[in-house]
């Protein structure tokens, strides 16, 4: 009974009837949480049996299930709950930052976290208070995370970095392949080649740091590739292009499999050993006696380090003398005899060791006093070296060589970049547009609530009325002085005054949720540049593939959007644009057959209208012909010859998004995933968007696609059908109409009516989703008034009964509990606390 | 004054070849040897600013000679002719103080540059 | 001694044996400042009477050089150009008008003698390199005589030890001065077997 007198403190500050309230709400919302808890570890379930991976979203969902189920049961002080939920979130959090790895075995204690969660609640519900045993659960879960702990005391280090590495690494090879591309286009720009030889440097560099052995082989292999290109100004054959871009390719495997812990997909033994082909020809060809510039700088580093003062002599020698060892021994000899040498490189036996026949440079680290203790002399040391075979010497002493020049100059560009910018973990992001959502719905809440107290403001007021009407009364056996004293203290004027002090804070309040809440999603959006740089790769390496000349023409990279909505966006355009190659595009002796220009083009562009993002990917290929679309549906049973004649030249296009079809014979090395425009119709409607198809035969095709700018906010139009309100996005509007009752005709069972020129379906909602049937069915109401909806192919009219008007609605993570409800994507609050369900008119209607 | 050298060579051609490459450049051939021994006396004698020695020479051969020079002068001025498989002598030659060394069969334009750049008159 | 009539060189010595002939074309193109063509090479074997009788049979008055090439596979090298030839070679190398020098004098000599012994340093440094074996030219020694006459001699100790020789033959034509001259390579038995059982070869 411990359980119970924690309680009965928290009991002292509410009442019991406010607890019993409190219970009734507790218990309908964690049964949603709960639900969504069960679905969410079902699906961990599977993933962990199917080895795929585990999506940041549904650990994130039951994180804030778990929380929020805690939070709640902190309130009314049923502290089983809270514990046991407290452990679970800590379980989930190290998860979602992937400190931990669900396995089965951490999967098994999670689980049963949760059964027992889920009779305590139930315990709950029956006797108003969570007795149980939690000791149990609550110990395997501490074990766990003390395991991990101990475990990994050292990895931790590096789990800490992983992260990071991922995320710049990422970035470096985004910058990788970008320039890569230029270089291709454009070889002669010896810019480029630095900087590819320095973002593999950095990429080394880190690798090398997190003992990530494979990513530091790789990257070696391209640096020393780039090297040669670099310092003998050759330029690099499509061989070693091609062998950069499976290298970064590799290296982003790589990087991807360390961060998110698993198996690697591609064969990287293979790429090492054609990368280190490459390097011997590089070695045989020429000047293989490479300086190794790591190595100088890691000598020049120790030695500074250990406080001695070092002299760097840069020598170049001609490439046809005979005896090079030789002479690089003379070197030697003639300088230990002045100076203590701390380096010489390349060695004499390298120099000895190949044929080649190109200028080369031999370095030396000597100490910069000589043997009688001396300061060395340039000058002197200059006439020492200068014999037959050498063409010019530098000399560098101590304070230069600390940090080479160009790391320098990098420093100071970094220094100037990093002051307007700064990387944020997008978790937090996320936890801050949380909490600005919530603050948006406690604002509404503070104006239901000032509404109420207005309301109460009013009937005080005649309160005040009466009060005065008796004063000027005069009845006997009543004490006037008392009312006298009640004017005093019952201060109208005041209370006014507070009201309008409220009702103007309340307003502020109301303003600055809304800015925070538009501050946040700034932060969330990125410029679609990224993704677009990326396609960039993609079409370069399909023509290829191909054999085809296709330029990839961008517009509108500066678009801003949401990040999960670019994250969401790349496996379909990459389909899109993939498909626009292959099949859109036609091979070169048809195009020029056409009088069409040898290269394809594909046009990629981005802009925002209103509250959407239109994202366009067109190609000046052979166009979609609708008939081959007709032959092929019905040739696959997609759809019956009878239903295929009653359509329009735009619904037969838009077979082609039905599951099972495909003009494509083969697949042609598209990912793997599923192949076929449905899917990519699914992807961009599980973000709430549409897409729109146009084309001619002959000249191209384009695909429009329409994605509303966040998640978490969406304009809507609210109207009320039957007893609830609905929300439905305002890109799903096309238009209100008014209908007459003799304009509605039958069709085949459904109502239909003209508008202009086309049919138009009527439904009504209750038939479509689950709702309760409007009482008065059978009441002929003279005008109907009808929202019309479309889904970006087909249109259809909603019979509403009344409108409230377009409002911002704040969707929150509640749609995800109501799992998958038919024609319901989500539920919002309207300003006076009534629940608003957020219509999914793509759903509806495909129920027609 | 001009910069003088002497030439060590057991081949009468190669000194010849030697001195048609040298005058041009303005130093004065002061002597000739045709032994190690010889041009040991000579130096002694003439103590040119430079000597041309050939690695192979019969009597005491080129290194012997070089250094018996060293041992004088250990600032002496010698540069060693050698064939391209000489190497081990080669070796030993540089590692005693032989100033430089060209290989035969040599480039007049070379052996030029060496002798001027052993003399300090060819700067980079 | 009874040694087999089919002594060859294997492949890879036939190989090497030609680019050492090849660098000493080259050195001797670069001291000529002439470009030297190799016209004929051979490698073959054969009885030492039947090639004495080759030799008798081609004599002329030539300026020889010898170099005997010390080592672990010791061979003989002799260098060999017409009497009068000499004289122009030794022109070519002091890069005078053909003509100028008309006497055997020690110029001459030297001139031979030098050419030979750097050859000989070209042909011993390939086979260090590609064999990895010690092998340097001993100082040459010049002489003036049939070329019968002077092989015979030459090979004189050879000929005590085996009935039966190894030859390399090559000769140059130097272009525009019609110039022959001719460059044997004679490999003890010993050596030949020691050359074709190196690892690695």
């Amino acid at each position: 009974m411990t359980e119970n007198n924690n309680s009965s403190n928290n009991n002292k500050l509410i009442s019991e009837n406010d607890r019993r309230e409190m219970l009734a709400d507790f218990l309908i919302d964690c049964e949603v949480l709960l639900k969504t808890l069960n679905d969410k570890l079902l699906i961990c379930e599977k993933t962990i049996c199917s080895k795929g991976l585990l999506a940041d979203e549904d650990v994130d969902s039951m994180f804030r299930a778990a929380h929020s189920i805690k939070g709640a049961a902190s309130f009314i002080g049923l502290d089983n709950i809270v514990k046991l939920t407290h452990e679970m979130e800590n379980i989930l959090q190290k998860i979602k930052i992937k400190q931990l790895v669900l396995d089965e075995n951490i999967f098994n204690v999670l689980f049963k976290a949760f059964d027992k969660l889920d009779a305590l609640f139930t315990r709950t519900k029956e006797t108003s208070f969570d007795d149980g045993d939690i000791e149990k659960e609550v110990k395997d879960i501490l074990n766990v995370l003390e395991l991990k702990n101990s475990n990994s005391n050292t990895t931790d280090n590096n789990e800490k970095y992983i992260q990071q590495y991922y995320v710049e690494t990422i970035q470096n090879i985004d910058d990788f392949n970008n320039q890569l591309l230029n270089y291709e286009k454009n070889k002669d720009n010896k810019n480029v080649i630095d900087n590819l030889f320095r973002i593999t440097h950095t990429i080394k560099g880190s690798s090398g740091l997190l003992k990530i052995h494979d990513a530091h082989k790789v990257s070696h292999s391209m640096e020393n590739i780039l090297n040669y290109a670099r310092t003998t100004g050759k330029i690099l054959d499509n061989l070693y292009i091609s062998a950069l871009f499976a290298a970064i390719d590799i290296i982003k495997d790589i990087a991807t499999s360390a961060y998110y812990k698993k198996p690697l997909t591609s064969n990287i033994a293979k790429i090492i050993e054609e990368l280190e082909k490459l390097n011997l020809i590089i070695d045989d060809n020429t000047n293989s006696v490479d300086i190794s510039n790591d190595i100088v700088e890691k000598r020049i580093a120790e030695l500074t380090s250990e406080n001695k003062d070092i002299v760097k002599i840069s020598l170049q020698l001609e490439g046809n003398l005979e005896l090079k060892g030789m002479k690089g021994m003379l070197l030697q000899e003639k300088l230990s005899r002045i100076h203590e040498i701390f380096l010489m490189t390349p060695t004499i036996e390298m120099l000895d060791k190949k044929d080649f026949k190109n200028d080369f440079t031999i370095i030396f680290l000597c100490n910069a006093h000589t043997k009688e203790n001396d300061k060395a002399s340039v000058e002197e040391i200059k006439n020492l070296l200068n014999i037959d075979g050498v063409t010019s010497i530098q000399i560098e002493k101590n304070n230069n060589l600390n940090q080479p020049y160009s790391q320098q100059q990098q420093q100071t560009q970094h220094n100037q970049i990093e002051i307007s910018t700064i990387k944020v973990d997008s978790n937090k992001i996320d936890t801050l547009l949380n909490l600005s959502g919530e603050l948006v719905i406690l604002r509404a809440k503070f104006s239901q609530l000032l509404f109420r107290l207005k309301e109460e403001h009013l009937k005080s007021k005649e309160l005040v009325n009466i009060i005065d009407d008796l004063k000027n009364k005069n009845i006997k056996s009543f004490d006037h002085s008392k009312l006298d004293g009640l004017d005093k203290k019952f201060d109208f004027k005041n209370i006014t005054q507070i009201i309008n002090t409220f009702d103007e804070t309340t307003s502020s309040l109301g303003k600055m949720a809304s800015e925070i809440q538009t501050g946040v999603m700034q932060t969330r959006m990125i410029p679609i540049e990224g993704i677009f740089n990326r396609f960039k790769r993609t079409v370069r390496d399909i023509s290829h593939e191909l054999n085809k000349k296709i330029e990839l023409v961008t517009k509108g990279e500066e678009t801003e959007l949401d990040k999960k909505i670019i994250d969401s966006l790349g496996e379909p355009l990459t389909h899109m644009i993939r498909n626009a190659a292959d099949h859109g595009i036609e091979d070169r002796e048809t195009r020029i057959a056409a009088g069409k220009p040898e290269q394809g083009t594909i046009y990629l562009s981005a802009s925002h209208k209103g509250n959407s993002i239109c994202i366009e990917v067109a190609d000046d290929g052979k166009g979609i012909d609708h008939q081959k679309v007709f032959k092929s549906a019905i040739s696959k049973g997609v759809i019956s010859e009878e239903k295929a004649q009653m359509m329009s030249k735009e619904d037969i296009l838009n077979l082609i998004f039905l599951p099972g079809f495909s003009t494509a014979n083969k697949v042609t090395g598209i990912s793997g995933r599923g192949v076929g425009m449905d899917v990519v119709k699914t992807m961009i409607n599980s973000v709430n968007g549409i897409v729109e198809i146009n084309t001619e035969v002959g000249s191209g095709t384009s695909f429009l696609l329409k994605i509303p700018l966040t998640l978490a906010i969406i304009q809507a139009l609210n109207v009320v059908v039957g007893a609830e309100v609905y929300s439905i996005p305002i890109e799903s509007v096309v238009e209100i109409i008014k209908v007459h009752p003799f304009d509605i005709y039958s069709v085949d069972g459904n109502e239909t009516v003209k508008l202009r020129e086309h049919a138009l379906s009527l439904i009504e909602l209750y038939k479509v989703i689950h709702t309760k049937k409007p009482i008065d069915i059978n009441k002929k109401i003279d005008v109907k008034s009808i929202v019309v909806i479309t889904d970006g192919q087909k249109q259809v009219g909603l019979v509403i009964d009344d409108l409230i008007g377009k409002d911002e609605m704040v969707i929150k993570s509640l749609s995800e509990h109501f799992g998958h409800v038919k024609g319901i994507t989500g539920a919002s609050i309207l300003g006076d606390g009534r629940i608003a369900l957020i219509l999914d008119p793509l759903n509806i209607i495909k129920e027609i | 004054m001009s910069k003088s050298i002497l030439i060590a060579d057991d081949a009468p051609i190669i000194r010849l070849m030697l001195k048609d490459i040298i005058t041009p450049l303005g130093y004065q051939i002061v002597a000739e040897a045709a032994n190690g021994e010889e041009a040991i006396q000579k130096y002694k004698e003439f103590k040119p600013d430079l000597v041309t020695m050939d690695i192979i020479m019969p009597i005491k051969n080129g290194i012997e000679a070089l250094s018996e020079i060293l041992k004088l002068n250990p600032k002496a001025k010698v540069l060693m002719i050698s064939a391209i498989d000489q190497k081990e002598y080669l070796t030993k030659a540089i590692k005693i103080g032989a100033t430089d060394y060209i290989v035969k069969p040599f480039e007049e334009a070379k052996v030029q540059i060496a002798i001027k750049k052993a003399l300090g008159d060819h700067k980079l | 001694m009874n040694e087999s009539k089919n002594i060859k060189f294997n492949k890879t010595v036939q190989l090497i044996t030609k680019m050492s002939l090849d660098m000493a074309s080259v050195v001797f193109s670069k001291l000529t400042k002439t470009d030297a063509k190799i016209i004929i090479d051979k490698i073959y074997s054969d009885d030492i009477s039947n090639i004495s009788e080759n030799m008798n049979k081609n004599s002329k008055e030539v300026m020889a050089s010898l170099v005997n090439l010390v080592g672990d596979t010791p061979m003989k090298f002799l260098f060999m150009v017409p009497l009068n030839d000499s004289l122009k070679l030794t022109d070519l190398i002091l890069e005078k008008k053909i003509g100028t020098h008309n006497e055997f004098n020690m110029y001459v000599e030297s001139s031979v003698q030098e050419i030979g012994n750097i050859m000989a340093s070209a042909i011993c440094n390939v086979f260090v390199t590609t064999c990895k074996i010690k092998l340097v030219p001993a100082p040459p020694i010049v002489m003036k005589d049939f070329s019968s006459t002077i092989f015979q001699e030459y090979t004189f100790d050879l000929a005590m030890e085996q009935n039966e020789m190894l030859v390399v033959e090559s000769h140059f034509d130097l272009t525009n001065c019609g110039i022959n001259c001719s460059l044997f390579l004679l490999p003890y038995l010993e050596s030949n077997k020691i050359l074709s059982s190196i690892e690695g070869l």
